[in-house]
């Protein structure tokens, strides 16, 4: 069974390239995010006034700040960083937001009612600005900044989950189900919830984009994580204001990290989706 | 063969309607019938006859919509009208089965067919963890599915409409039920593998002593199947007799002119006699015999209350002008 599943995950990344790409980036972020501080040249917080705002170079590849920090060093040692809070944000929000929406489209009735009108509130918002609301009530800390970015990704989990469940609960094999002997819960559990997995996938993965852009977009504003924390959204910030006067890599690298991140995580939903999804292993 | 005296499954007046939109469907009327220890019982009609509905309400999977009005179901001591969820949940897929037509609906397409038909062992047959996959490939193997080892990791996309049935039926006979439902089983199937699925279900009832209700509009199936035939009409049992009974002395006009319908092997087109007018309404007032519209030998007398005759023992006809 493990062998089966690993051998048709291996297939759906040999057999589509672009799956390929994503899946050899996914690598190269979760090596960094995990080695980052091991392998970085430099200590991401160590200035050097004798080396400030150098462009790159040999030495230092993505140049130096304005207080001589090493900028590649920066941006690795920030992986982890930004990873952590895209992942645990999209958990968070994929865990409550498809368990409810699948209760949801399965009893129907109070359940589904309040779950879609909490997501239709919530979605009544513009998602960042509720964000900044949400850090800026609870407390700047990088656990607000994850459940803010699970909160606002909610309605889309619970919507889609719902959705899906609804349209399975009519399905011929869940009626079987029911008929052998299994109560509603087991049926919504064993049944109705895993094959509204393959389709959520996706979202999932764009999600992950997503909350990526939310988080460094927080911290870009100055909310959540803070400063001298190498984080990405930081990192642009503090170089956005040396573009004028030309030291245009303190802001580019960190900018690009996040965009290759995001590019990822994009790239990568159709192939998640075709490896949870065994009807792909044709 | 053991033969209890009581029957396994008796159903009396049991009536069923549906709440819809434009009045209420009165799908089933007082329906009847009995169901012995080890006996194949066809229940035929045409669509929309009740056949599947009087199934679902012995299962008790009916629409939210539906609602048993009256009469009594009993099952081997359990009444399942009056019966908890719980009860049910503990008797459905153990002592009650049932397989649907489409089959390849009826699995779970994420889940390999060997590990579904554990799931029911596992919960109703008391089996051993370390034993389900054993006792499963040897159900598979039971079906005559080749290959039975391989075939435990498909999944039901994997299979062929006939492969998704017989694991339908592994799983209905996963825990030797005493009575399956099989709701047309071979719709869908082409006529080879109809046959096949047929004898397989014929067999295994005979090994384990299984009861059958087979719902079927195939007379044909069901005159070759069968020991005792349930004709329905509009939610009415209309005639209910022996196989070889019905089909030599049809009493009542629907059965009959069902039997001139049904092809027989020599016959030409020309010969098949279509049955006039379709099924009444149901919604609304209903003359006491639905098939009155229908029939060529209504007479004044048949608004009275319907009857129920038994001019042989063991064949029972509701009508007032019976052949």
């Amino acid at each position: 069974m493990t062998t089966a599943a690993l051998r048709h995950a291996r297939y759906v990344v040999t057999e589509n390239p672009v799956t390929l790409v994503a899946f050899s980036m996914l690598l190269g972020l979760l090596v960094l995010a995990l080695l980052g501080p091991v392998v970085a040249p430099y200590d991401p917080l160590k200035s050097d006034t004798a080396n400030t705002l150098k462009p790159p170079s040999a030495r230092h590849w993505f140049g130096t700040d304005q207080l001589g920090r090493d900028m590649l060093s920066r941006v690795m040692v920030a992986t982890r960083l930004d990873m952590a809070i895209a992942f645990s944000a999209v958990a968070l929000s994929f865990a409550v937001g498809s368990l409810a929406g699948a209760c949801a489209g399965v009893f129907g009735g109070w359940t589904e009612r309040v779950v879609s009108r909490i997501s239709d509130t919530i979605m009544a918002f513009p998602l960042f600005v509720l964000a900044m609301g949400i850090v800026a009530a609870l407390g700047n800390s990088v656990f607000n900044v994850i459940l803010a970015t699970a909160i606002i990704n909610l309605p889309f989990y619970a919507r889609m989950a719902r959705a899906e469940a609804n349209v399975r609960r009519e399905a011929g094999f869940v009626e079987a189900a029911r008929l052998s002997g299994n109560s509603t819960m087991r049926v919504l559990a064993m049944h109705i919830y895993p094959n509204c997995l393959p389709p959520m996938m996706v979202q999932a993965s764009l999600n992950l984009g997503w909350a990526m852009l939310n988080a460094a977009g927080l911290a870009f504003i100055g909310l959540g994580v803070r400063p001298p924390t190498p984080e990405w959204g930081i990192l642009v910030a503090e170089g956005a204001s040396f573009i004028l006067s030309g030291e245009w890599w303190i802001a580019l690298f960190p900018g690009l990290a996040l965009m290759s991140a995001v590019f990822c995580f994009n790239l990568m939903g159709d192939g998640l989706r075709d490896i949870m999804d065994p009807r792909r292993r044709t | 063969m053991r033969r209890d005296a009581g029957p396994l499954l008796s159903v009396e007046d049991l009536s069923v309607e549906f709440r819809t939109r434009d009045g209420v469907v009165k799908a089933l009327d007082r329906v009847g019938f009995e169901i012995r220890r080890g006996e194949t019982v066809g229940v035929v009609g045409e669509s929309g006859s009740g056949k599947s509905v009087t199934a679902l309400s012995l299962m008790r999977i009916l629409d939210p919509a539906a609602r048993i009005t009256q009469g009594r179901a009993t099952f081997g001591g359990l009444d399942l009208i009056a019966a908890s969820e719980r009860e049910l949940g503990l008797r459905r897929g153990r002592d009650l089965a049932m397989i649907f037509q489409n089959p390849r609906t009826a699995l779970n397409p994420i889940r390999q067919v060997g590990r579904q038909i554990g799931d029911v062992l596992l919960r109703h047959a008391g089996v051993p963890r370390a034993r389900v996959r054993a006792r499963a490939v040897q159900l598979l193997a039971q079906v005559q599915i080749p290959d039975p080892e391989r075939r435990y990791w498909a999944y039901p996309f994997e299979l062929s409409g006939g492969m998704c049935q017989r694991v339908m039926i592994a799983l209905a006979l996963a825990c030797g039920p005493a009575l399956l439902i099989a709701d047309e089983p071979t719709t869908g199937l082409d006529v080879t593998t109809q046959a096949a699925i047929m004898d397989l279900i014929d067999e295994l009832a005979r090994e384990s002593d299984m009861a059958t209700m087979l719902i079927t509009h195939d007379l044909g199936l069901a005159a070759e199947h069968c020991e005792r035939i349930v004709v329905m009409h509009a939610g009415h049992v209309v005639e209910c007799a022996p196989t070889a009974e019905l089909f030599e002395n049809p009493r009542h006009p629907y059965t009959a002119k069902l039997i001139a319908a049904t092809p027989r092997p020599g016959a030409s087109l020309d010969e098949l006699a279509a049955i006039p007018g379709g099924l009444p309404d149901l919604r609304g007032d209903l003359p006491s015999c639905r098939y009155r519209a229908r029939c060529e030998r209504y007479a004044p007398l048949c608004d009275g209350p319907l009857p129920r005759s038994e001019p042989v023992p063991g064949h029972l006809v509701a009508c007032w002008k019976p052949f």
